[in-house]
């Protein structure tokens, strides 16, 4: 036993000394991954903000899967209701306003819906596989909901006229409607609600959560009302998958029941394993990067990516299985010398 | 009388056909300590499990401060006070040892008190270490120090020796005493060294049933306690 940690005050918290460097290191990065698309072409840019909000939406499953250790195929059905409730309700609200009220109506659905199915089930003590099935059903049933439930949902066909993001206020108004304008008002909406995350983790509730995902009854029996918890972290995910497929369907114009299947809640789950689950910006990047990637690939061969993303998957499941971030920062640590980390050496 | 911290009345658990408790009524009061011993199998982490709430009482009830808890989630008995170690060490690997007992202080941070509890446990200057990488003695004390630092009112350890070599058992035993001034203490043992050197009211279950109680000389002296235990031990 080697545990010297010889310059560690009792104050000293879990970030390391490495701290501050990694902290501004990935700023700078994720500032620059969010300007770099307005230097192109408003084709590109429409691309990117849209690779923007499925970023948004791995980021709302890395909080619930990362942080809290609940694997959901529930997304896609929460970004369905925030995507349909601007669809539906947008165009019935005057003025700017509608991808507003829409955005609003699919936030308050999704919140109520994962509530009420979330109160039940963690209340109820289903964890693990038995939880992740059950929201792989919510899925299958929002797919349903979106496909046959026509008079409202357009059905097949989806729907069009979805408002763009604005705001009215009296006589004055802004509404957001060319490519810049729209890829700034996702970037936005993406950097706040990653740094409010990022925050909310590093402190007391990161702890917590951490404490929970290690050892749930040792939780419980230490005082905390873990099923609070998760059921808390399972319905502000699910609120912001609503935003992402709000913000989705107000900059596209339209939904499609196309959008709301497993596919995109697989998707969102294989950005997280890529970028690193936990690691919240990890992610991010990774949905920005697969997303490009898909792009090239298929603009030279269309039938080559579902091949090429399967093989890089099982390649990455047996070379680095905790994602991309924490590979790279395992070099970064190997590469630079370590000063004295008061470790087991 | 003051009424007792906590008190288990007429307690029976059944798991399926099996009883595990049969009625057991115990009462610990302000600033005792008490030790329960038995085979394997007697039920004493059973009890502990009433005692905390995670296991819901076929029979009988659960008071603390004289207050009917049967039923209540096992949160709220950590919140009136009642804290516990279990019988196989947990703790958050993936935390270091500051931050395992950063969570355990639920209310609140006072790091003064928890540079105290560090002290007390031997760990000066080990907050950062991460927890997964402790020896197993050292994962028994932090547990402890995990149920200290919530400043409980009853503590209850389910065999805080288990695994430890002479010297670390008898740094638990001082360990305990310290604890009794701050915290009512009930201890499952296995190890008679442990219970003699502690020297307090002791009781013995055996299938569920508390057979014999008293201080430990007298326990040791009864003949049933003899055949049931103490002669195969
Ligand atoms: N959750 C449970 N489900 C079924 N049987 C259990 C459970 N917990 C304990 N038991 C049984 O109850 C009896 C008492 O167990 P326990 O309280 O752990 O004994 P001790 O701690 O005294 O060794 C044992 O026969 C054990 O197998
Ligand atoms: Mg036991």
């Amino acid at each position: 036993m080697t545990l010297q940690a010889s310059s560690s005050s009792v104050k000293a918290t879990t970030q390391n000394k490495g701290g501050l460097a990694s902290i501004s290191l990935s700023a700078g990065l994720m500032a620059a991954v969010l300007a770099y698309p307005l230097l192109l072409s408003s084709y590109q840019m429409d691309v990117a903000r849209d690779a923007l909000i499925f970023a948004l939406l791995a980021l709302s499953l890395d909080f619930l899967w990362g942080k809290a250790g609940v694997l959901s195929f529930g997304q896609a059905a929460f970004f369905g209701m925030g995507a349909y409730a601007v669809a539906i309700v947008g165009p019935m609200v005057p003025n700017d306003n509608g991808a507003l009220a829409g955005m609003v109506t699919g936030i308050g659905l999704a919140v109520l819906v994962s509530g009420i199915v979330g109160y039940f089930l963690i209340y109820g003590g289903v964890r693990g596989a038995y939880l992740t099935i059950v929201t792989l059903a919510l899925t299958l049933i929002a797919r349903n909901v979106a496909t046959s439930w026509a008079s409202v949902t357009g059905g097949e066909a989806g729907l069009i006229g979805a408002p763009p993001p604005g705001l009215s206020i009296g006589g004055w108004s802004v509404t957001a409607s060319d490519s810049v304008s729209l890829y700034l008002v996702v970037a936005i909406v993406l950097s706040v609600t990653l740094t409010a995350l990022w925050a909310a983790s590093r402190g007391r509730l990161g702890r917590v959560l951490t404490a929970i995902q290690d050892d749930e009854a040792k939780a419980r029996a230490l005082g905390y009302d873990t099923s609070g918890y998760l059921l808390a972290v399972f319905v502000l995910s699910s609120g912001l998958a609503a935003i992402a497929g709000g913000l989705y369907a107000s900059a596209a114009g339209y939904v499609a029941p196309d959008l709301v299947g497993l596919l995109l809640s697989t998707q969102a789950i294989v950005h997280v394993a890529f970028g690193g689950r936990g690691t919240l910006i990890g992610p991010v990047l990774a949905t920005v990067l697969v997303i490009h990637v898909q792009q090239e690939v298929s603009s030279f061969s269309y039938a080559l990516w579902p091949l090429l993303l399967g093989a890089f998957f099982i390649a990455m499941v047996f070379l680095f299985p905790k994602g991309l971030l924490p590979l790279i920062s395992d070099l970064v640590h190997r590469l630079v010398p370590r000063r004295d980390r008061g470790g087991t050496a | 009388m003051s009424t007792p911290l906590i008190e288990a009345d007429n307690v029976g658990v059944r798991f399926g056909g099996l009883v595990a408790v049969a009625g057991v009524s115990l009462s610990i009061a302000r600033g005792e300590i008490c030790c329960i011993v038995g085979p394997n199998g007697a039920g004493k982490s059973t009890l502990f499990n009433v005692l905390t709430g995670t296991v819901k009482p076929t029979t009988g009830r659960i008071l603390i401060d004289g207050k009917n808890f049967s039923g209540r989630p096992v949160h709220a008995f950590a919140r009136r006070g009642v804290a516990r170690k279990f019988q196989a060490p947990s703790i958050f690997s993936s935390l270091n040892v500051g931050d395992n007992l950063r969570v355990a202080q639920r209310q609140g941070s006072d790091e003064i008190h928890l540079g105290e509890i560090l002290g007390l446990l031997g760990f000066s200057g080990m907050a950062d270490a991460p927890a997964g990488t402790l020896s197993h003695g050292q994962k028994q004390w932090l547990e402890i120090g995990m149920a200290l630092v919530a400043r409980p009112k009853v503590l209850l350890l389910d065999e805080p020796t288990a695994g430890m070599g002479p010297e670390e058992t008898m740094h638990t035993v001082r360990l305990i005493q310290e604890i009794a001034s701050r915290a009512a203490v009930a201890v499952i043992e296995h190890d008679m060294e442990f219970v003699r050197e502690l020297g307090v009211r002791t009781l013995v279950l055996h299938q569920g049933r508390v057979i014999a109680e008293g201080g430990f000389q007298e326990v040791a002296d009864d003949d049933h306690v003899r055949d049931v235990y103490l002669g195969r031990g």
